[in-house]
């Protein structure tokens, strides 16, 4: 447990990210971003912004996905600063955060493997834009990309906190179910270790996060439950391991009796009825017929929830940990914007498509 | 320096402030006294007198370790909002300064402390 108190130890670094927040993009900017008519008038509307570097990277490559490469990279950069300016037991638990980066950098590395190996594929060209330095654990990013079999994959994370849980693995396994189980796997993984080092922080800090990771397990899992179920048609025994243990859904009598269901029975209602009201009534006030869209419009809801979580956050103590995961979110929230507009104006998409699917 | 050293550390600082404080004021207090002139009066004076000043020390001391830890941490407060927003510095000073304004008033009681010798 640390000695300092909340305001020693956030003083400095709560007042930065405030500052960084105020210098998010505004609206104006996503939306002259969003009309861009080239890839160059959009990064010329960046010039001043955090991603100002991006032009220099697009003239030197000519390619979104090194821009893409960029704001991954980025993303780590943020976490690590972050990190520098807490105490140690709150380092460790910032660094863990850092985990969300290197699973996905994993995930990437296992597909180029996948797409290799098993499906006999070229990866020279996808290899380039994936990041191969450190991010928390030592991992040898080229090993896993470029393995024969599964069992050197193995031996590339044998320092790495994934080893124990890969070692279920191997490529019979993955060939018949393919990634889904293995990556659902890695993620537990990474909670699992935030968990585990969110013990250390003092109990106002150590409240807030767990509820943050409490209403993340129960957003993924009611999607997982939902997505493996009526999708790909999973057995009960599989669907329970893919779950994330903590919130109100993965101990619940509901989760239970929704198992017990015939696969056509099963309705987000029985689930939500007494976890999440608010969800289930609003489901029902939109009068959403079929299964897929009553899954849009839930994801949708959490997702806002979600963000309505965040910025409470931002208005309550300005001495507590609520503003580095607010923060976290809001960087997050606008890598993916910039990403996903620079993607649809490369490909050309409309106006009205870009902001679509950005906002 | 582990966590113990460091609490043990403060510890020791605030014992040995609070010692400074009391022998100062005992020894700056003397002098004063010594010019009453009979007996009686001198020694009632002299112990009334040590604790007025010690008051004031008190006053203005308290004052200006209060400003100095609010100092402590508005300072790096602002030092962090100043890294990523150089145009708000003179903003940063205002609050600043309000945290100085702790041991002005430190300082006006301790005076008027004195004052009333």
């Amino acid at each position: 447990m640390s000695y300092r108190t909340p305001i020693s130890r956030y003083a400095f670094i709560n007042a930065k990210l405030q500052a960084r927040i105020g210098k998010l993009l505004p609206q104006q900017v996503i939306d002259s971003l969003i009309r861009s008519k080239s890839v160059e008038q959009l990064l010329h509307h960046l010039e001043h912004t955090v991603y100002a570097p991006l032009d220099e990277i697009y003239q030197e490559f000519g390619d979104v996905q090194a821009l893409e490469a960029f704001i991954f990279q980025r993303n780590i950069t943020i976490h690590r600063e972050v990190a520098s300016a807490l105490d140690p037991d709150y380092r460790k638990c910032i660094i863990a955060m850092n985990r969300k980066a290197e699973v996905e950098n994993l995930k990437s590395m296992i597909r180029l493997y996948f797409s290799n190996t098993i499906k006999g594929q070229n990866i020279d060209y996808r290899l380039a834009y994936l990041y191969q330095k450190q991010i928390v654990d030592e991992i040898d990013w080229l090993q896993i990309a470029n393995a024969s079999n599964f069992d050197q994959v193995k031996e590339a994370l044998s320092r790495s906190i994934y080893h124990e849980a890969v070692s279920g693995f191997d490529d019979d396994k993955l060939r018949e179910n393919g990634l889904f189980t293995l990556e659902i796997t890695l993620d537990k993984v990474r909670v699992k270790e935030l968990r585990n080092q969110l013990q250390r922080l003092s109990r106002g800090d150590r409240k807030i996060l767990r509820s943050i990771l409490d209403r993340d397990a129960d957003l993924k899992n009611i999607i997982n439950i939902f997505r493996y179920s009526s999708s790909y048609h999973l057995p009960n025994e599989t669907l329970e391991t893919l779950l994330f243990e903590g919130g109100t859904i993965y101990h619940s009598k509901e989760l239970r009796d929704f198992l017990l269901l015939e696969e056509a029975k099963r309705s987000p209602f029985v689930l939500l009825e007494d976890t999440y009201p608010a969800a289930a009534r609003r489901l029902k006030e939109m009068e959403i017929k079929d299964l897929p869209g009553q899954l849009v419009e839930l994801e949708n809801y959490l997702f806002a929830s979600r963000k309505e979580e965040f910025s409470s956050l931002l208005r309550r103590d300005p001495f507590s940990i609520g503003i580095i995961l607010s923060y976290f979110f809001l960087e997050e929230r606008q890598d993916n914007l910039v990403k996903t507009i620079i993607n649809g104006v490369h490909y050309q998409l409309s106006t009205s498509r870009i902001r679509e699917l950005a906002l | 320096m582990n966590v113990h050293s460091f609490k043990s550390r403060v510890k020791v600082s605030l014992i040995i402030t609070v010692l400074v404080m009391l022998v100062a004021s005992a020894v700056f207090a003397a002098p004063l006294a010594a010019s009453e002139t009979t007996a009686a009066a001198e020694q009632e004076s002299s112990s009334s007198l040590i604790w007025v000043v010690i008051s004031a020390a008190a006053a203005f001391s308290f004052g200006a370790l209060a400003a100095g830890f609010a100092i402590s941490h508005v300072g790096a407060a602002a030092m962090g909002a100043m890294s990523e927003k150089p145009e708000i510095g003179s903003q940063a000073l205002i609050f600043i300064a309000l945290a100085e304004g702790l041991v002005v008033f430190g300082f006006i009681t301790a005076l008027m402390i004195l004052g009333k010798v």
